[in-house]
């Protein structure tokens, strides 16, 4: 598995089809702490759903990203469709993993705040970065060409679905009582902006419910998402 | 009992409403190799595909009788992508997902690379190579770990004369080793020179255009002698001149006598080795 991760990241490194995406970021986490002071968790909150938007576009630029016929013989010698798109994934994570703990860690080094964050609002912002980016990467990846054939419908595809899951709070306050479950099928990163965007004292309980439904989202999406690869084929 | 490795039942695939695989059956045996040969879009390379595990089709069943339950594969499609690594460290990542052991790559690597005529110290990326060298590089690829099933898309499509003559070698030396191979390609030359059976495909079914599973193979020397009208015998099923060399195709019983009478005409060996026939024009 180490090798299918190693060679998946260097043929990603060598398509710089990450470029775009990493410099618009950088530019707006430092436009963002650009002022200072700024207050811990409502900074957190805006960080985090940009890199939730980030990661989605990395990804998508990503899950296609290695040549069709090449995808074959990686996924031969791998000896199984679903170990090759574990593999897969777990690269996309991982730099997810690294660009949220780059964001928590930045403004704390650099002063950006107003005052220096507590270690239970260090550790929410990080999940919230980290489950974000997860989340991003979870919905990015179901439009892939090889699920959806035509790039425009994938593209407009992927932009509503973020765009329903950052207006996911007023959604659910308009939505019927009757039509009270359609908020667990809204992707949940509003829910994590919420809980931060209050930048008052952390409820722990909250805090973990909120990112129990984050996670649980994340899993099904890719727990879908791999029984539909391994029926999709080549 | 024979013993199959892979068998298509009643397979069917439809293409823009039309069957390119219709109610197909083909059984793979180790230790022989089969050449699909048809026409263009015939449905050869969709064939391989589903043989391969990774192709859809319709209807009927791909049963693996490998005694372990699963089957080791080698792929080597007909349009290898000029991908952005340099050939040895490309191939080493291959072998590595294969689980192949660092020391044994390593010398595998080169023995192939070596074997057809690449340089194992070139470090440019392969979108560099040529058609040709792609191909090699393709072709190392999928023999890098010794897999029961070998398929090959136009395997010596692109490659020079020398790297074609190392691949009729290195197939039969993989059928010895009772790997089963299957091919598609347009050249009936090599065709006849590798495959046990040759099975045409046509309106989505396979017939069987030759069969020759049952001949001996023949021994393939390779020879350099001034006056090779000496050679004149009936243990010479085939004579053809290759430049200043000659290759002969004799009977494996008549082998020895045949090198015998080379060395003795003052002749030298330069390969002897196992393939299926002559019989070419």
């Amino acid at each position: 598995m180490m090798a299918a991760l190693s060679y998946l990241f260097r043929y990603y490194v060598r398509s710089y089809r990450y470029v775009a995406p990493l410099i618009v970021y950088m530019t707006v986490i430092i436009f963002i702490y650009g002022v200072v002071p700024n207050p811990v968790l409502s900074s957190y909150g805006l960080t985090s759903t940009v890199l939730f938007l980030v990661m989605a576009w990395l990804c998508f630029a990503y899950i296609d990203v290695e040549d069709r016929t090449q995808q074959t013989i990686t996924v031969l010698h791998l000896g199984s469709t679903t170990k090759y798109y574990m593999a897969k994934m777990a690269v996309i994570a991982l730099i997810g993993t690294i660009l949220a703990l780059c964001t928590a860690v930045y403004p704390v080094v650099f002063g950006k705040f107003s005052a220096q964050p507590t270690a239970e609002q260090f550790i929410v912002g990080l999940v919230s970065h980290v489950l974000l980016s997860y989340l991003g990467i979870a919905i990015s990846a179901i439009f892939t060409s090889k699920l959806i054939l035509k790039l425009n419908y994938s593209i407009l595809g992927l932009f509503l679905v973020l765009s329903i899951s950052l207006a996911g709070s007023g959604i659910t306050e308009r939505l019927p009582d009757q039509f009270a479950f359609v908020t667990w099928l809204i992707p949940p990163s509003y829910r994590v902006m919420a809980m931060l965007n209050e930048d008052a004292d952390i409820d722990a309980q909250e805090a973990l419910m909120t990112f129990a439904a984050v996670f649980v989202y994340v899993m099904a999406l890719q727990i879908m998402f791999l029984r539909w690869m391994k029926k999709r084929l080549f | 009992m024979d013993s199959y490795l892979l068998r298509l039942r009643d397979v069917s695939k439809e293409i823009a409403g039309q069957y390119v695989l219709n109610d197909l059956m083909l059984e793979i045996k180790p230790g022989r190799a089969v050449a699909i040969v048809g026409a263009n879009g015939s449905g050869k390379s969709t064939l391989l595909k589903i043989l391969s595990g990774l192709g859809k089709f319709d209807k009927g069943q791909r049963i693996v009788e490998s005694s372990e339950g699963r089957l080791s594969i080698g792929y080597v499609p007909e349009r290898f992508p000029k991908l952005n690594f340099n050939a040895v460290d490309y191939l080493r990542s291959m072998g590595k997902m294969q689980g192949i052991p660092g020391d044994k790559l390593s010398a595998r690597i080169e023995e192939l690379v070596t074997r057809f005529g690449l340089d194992p110290a070139d470090r440019r990326t392969m979108k560099r190579y040529s058609k040709g060298m792609l191909q090699k590089v393709n072709l190392i690829q999928g023999m890098l770990a010794a897999p029961e099933l070998l398929l090959l898309d136009e395997p010596f499509s692109g490659l020079d004369h020398n790297a074609q003559e190392e691949l009729v070698a290195a197939l039969n030396a993989i059928k010895r080793q009772g790997q089963a191979i299957v091919m598609t390609t347009h050249e009936p030359s090599f065709v006849e020179r590798v495959a046990d059976r040759t099975l045409r495909l046509r309106d989505g079914r396979l017939s069987v255009a030759d069969d020759r599973s049952a001949q001996e193979p023949l021994k393939r020397l390779e020879f350099e002698l001034h006056d090779p009208s000496a050679l004149q015998s009936n243990a010479v099923s085939r004579f053809q001149r290759q430049g200043s060399s000659c290759v002969a195709w004799v009977e494996r019983k008549h082998s020895d006598s045949v090198i015998r009478a080379i060395l003795e005409a003052g002749g030298s060996i330069a390969y002897v080795g196992d393939e299926r026939t002559g019989n070419v024009s």
